[in-house]
């Protein structure tokens, strides 16, 4: 049973083919890494999924429904939630704050409601509130819920990241390099973290180029180059698979 | 040895010439307004000056500036931190509800208008401040509360207080107009925007004349009150502007501390990450424009209800970019800063009067060096951390 399906998803930026012609279907509570070398296309592959750019040719199919071409904040509220390469935090917020932004969609009320403080407004503050905490429970960082986000450490702004995603109740978790830059102590952590998530029932898709970790967790591998699919399947597969392989350490490789 | 003792020289050499040709820049600048006496002189005093505080910083082993600046702010953090919150709060309430009995009627016209640009740097501050959008022509949006009142009153004799909501809503329908256009431009582009919008409107106001009078203006607007007794008075009309300036603080610190502050912050720190996280932010960026306006329509017909009377002239782009220096020195984003901020503002140019000619020039050296050394405001921060 799949969450999410690719179909011939085709991303140009002029003549520059950045994702063509990209099709996978991603089952249901699986882990899914998406590889592939530098400016192979991963990057736009998830802008794609989550409405940050809008593909030139093709579809994604989400649960059932036709999502190509919607607004990210509608993509959001369908349940599929994203980290960001380059972390994007609220930077001067703080890191409750952090993980109450993403609970908008989820909770309403109107504006009157907060002007006359209502009940049902303070009710359902308390409940984005108390679930912010035990969003940054999760990931470990509840000390420093009233800290600016930008105060934590590179590692801890990695992991409010995630806790931020989490926040808005997703079925699908897209993580863009959630390891980028960390130590191996600390990508153990986040791969903790990841299994965690996965335990919760919630599907993930990873981009990731520390290979232990992809082979160590992954369900399920696409390989991209040059905005092209080139392999699919499962780790050892992947592995082994000869395209794989000339694409990451060239043609000399299998000779 | 020789070697570290001409390192050291030539960066004194440096230190020397960078002083002098700043100096040298600044006179330039302004010896076509001054003359070339005031020139040579202020180059000396420059000189002197900039001089002096490199020798300071030299010999002091912290910056002077900055020990200042780190004074300001463990003062303004424990102001927020509530350690003396509950006291400055009843000086304040005190001063405010007893300023009357102690001012003239010349200091208490000065208060009245300093409060005005306080309601205005509020409404401002959401656009500005909370969400990140820079407005370039929030002077518009007042002349339009102050044109509504002045023609609804004028023509129809529509009361004071069955008119504020109706400029309210004005003003805001023109915050939106404003804002659909807008919405598909960012930085700079919609700064020239916001400046074209309150542009046109002092220049629709000017030109009219059937309608505005044109340069004209129109007088005769009648002050409000209420059973019959006139607050036209500059005492009784104080405490209206008070009340009003009151109610807008609650209303929009309310709205600051939920989900819809929430959304206008996240979308100035990052768009992309604030429409990822469920945001929809073409939303509520025309929310963030129609409440900022719906204050600037309250303020222009305050202004207009105290002058009894309304020009084109009230409205010019100067008065856009004093309510914007207002927000950036009280703080962005800071709504407490940003009151403070516009009290200051509003009373320089009458605490300077003895000075005229060169108020401006005070003006602008002051922004200048608020932007060098303390680019986030007075108070200091974005806004405080909750």
């Amino acid at each position: 049973m799949q969450i999410i399906e690719a179909r011939g998803l085709s991303r140009h930026f002029g003549g520059i083919k950045a994702v063509e012609d990209v099709s996978f279907r991603i089952a249901r509570g699986s882990i899914a890494s998406i590889i592939g070398p530098n400016g192979a296309g991963k990057t736009t592959l998830f802008n794609c999924l989550t409405g940050l750019t809008r593909p030139t040719k093709g579809s994604v199919v989400f649960r059932d429904a036709d999502i190509t071409g919607m607004q990210p904040h509608e993509i959001c509220s369908r349940g599929i939630s994203r980290t960001f390469q380059n972390i994007r935090l609220f930077r001067s917020m703080t890191v409750l704050e952090n993980v109450m932004v993403p609970q908008h969609s989820k909770v309403e009320y109107s504006s009157l409601q907060s002007i006359f403080s209502t009940k049902e407004f303070n009710n359902k503050e308390k409940a984005i509130r108390e679930r912010g905490y035990e969003m940054l429970e999760f990931a470990g960082l509840q000390d420093f819920a009233k800290k600016p986000a930008q105060s934590l450490a590179y590692g801890s702004q990695r992991r409010l990241e995630i806790a931020r995603a989490l926040a808005s109740g997703p079925r699908l978790l897209l993580l863009d390099e959630p390891t980028a830059g960390m130590n191996p102590s600390e990508t153990e952590e986040v791969m903790t973290i990841i299994k965690r998530i996965q335990s919760l029932g919630i599907t993930i898709m990873l981009i990731e180029h520390d290979m232990k970790l992809v082979m160590g967790v992954s369900d399920f591998i696409v390989v991209l180059d040059h905005g092209v699919k080139i392999a699919e399947g499962r780790p050892d597969e992947v592995r082994k698979d000869p395209l794989v392989i000339e694409a990451y350490l060239g043609r000399e490789a299998l000779h | 040895m020789s070697g570290t003792g001409s390192i050291i020289s030539r960066v004194r050499h440096n230190q020397f010439s960078k002083t002098f040709f700043i100096s040298l820049w600044v006179s330039l600048l302004l010896l076509p307004f001054a003359g070339p006496r005031i020139a040579v002189i202020f180059f000396g005093v420059v000189f002197f000056f900039v001089l002096l505080v490199r020798l300071i910083k030299k010999t002091a082993s912290a910056e002077p500036v900055s020990i200042i600046s780190s004074r300001i702010r463990s003062m303004s953090g424990s102001i927020y931190s509530g350690r003396y919150s509950g006291f400055m709060l009843l000086i304040a309430a005190v001063a405010s509800a007893a300023a009357p009995f102690a001012l003239t009627s010349y200091y208490l016209d000065i208060l009245i208008m300093a409060c005005i640009y306080m309601l205005l740097a509020l409404g401002l501050n959401v656009i500005v401040g909370y969400t990140g959008l820079l407005h370039l022509g929030f002077a518009g949006s007042y002349a339009i509360g102050a044109y509504t009142y002045a023609l609804l009153n004028t023509h129809f004799g529509i009361n004071f207080w069955l008119c504020l909501p109706v400029s309210a809503l004005a003003s805001s329908a023109a915050g939106l107009l404003l804002a659909i256009p807008a919405l598909r431009l960012r930085g700079d582009y919609l700064a020239i925007v916001t400046l074209g919008f309150g542009e046109i409107i002092r220049i629709v106001l000017n030109n009219w004349d059937s309608v505005t009078k044109g340069p004209n203006g129109i007088s005769g607007i009648a002050a409000p009150s209420i059973a019959g007794i006139s607050l036209g008075n500059l005492h009784l009309y104080y405490y209206v502007v008070l009340a009003i300036i009151l109610i807008a603080l609650f209303v929009i610190k309310r709205v600051e501390v939920s989900r819809t502050g929430r959304a206008w912050m996240a979308i100035r720190e990052d768009e992309i990450a604030a429409s990822s996280m469920g945001i929809n932010i073409t939303r509520y960026k025309i929310y963030a424009f129609v409440f900022g306006s719906l204050w600037a329509g309250v303020a222009g017909q305050l202004f207009a209800a105290k002058m009894q009377f309304v020009s084109p002239e009230s409205f010019t782009f100067m008065e856009s970019v004093f309510i914007l220096c207002m927000v950036i020195l009280g703080g962005l984003g800071n709504t407490y800063g940003v009151l403070f901020g516009a009290f200051i503002i509003a009373i320089m140019p009458e605490a300077l009067r003895g000075i005229d000619s060169y108020r401006m020039l005070i003006v602008g050296i002051g922004l200048v060096a608020l932007m060098i050394f303390r680019p986030q405001g007075i108070t200091g921060g974005a806004r405080r951390c909750r």
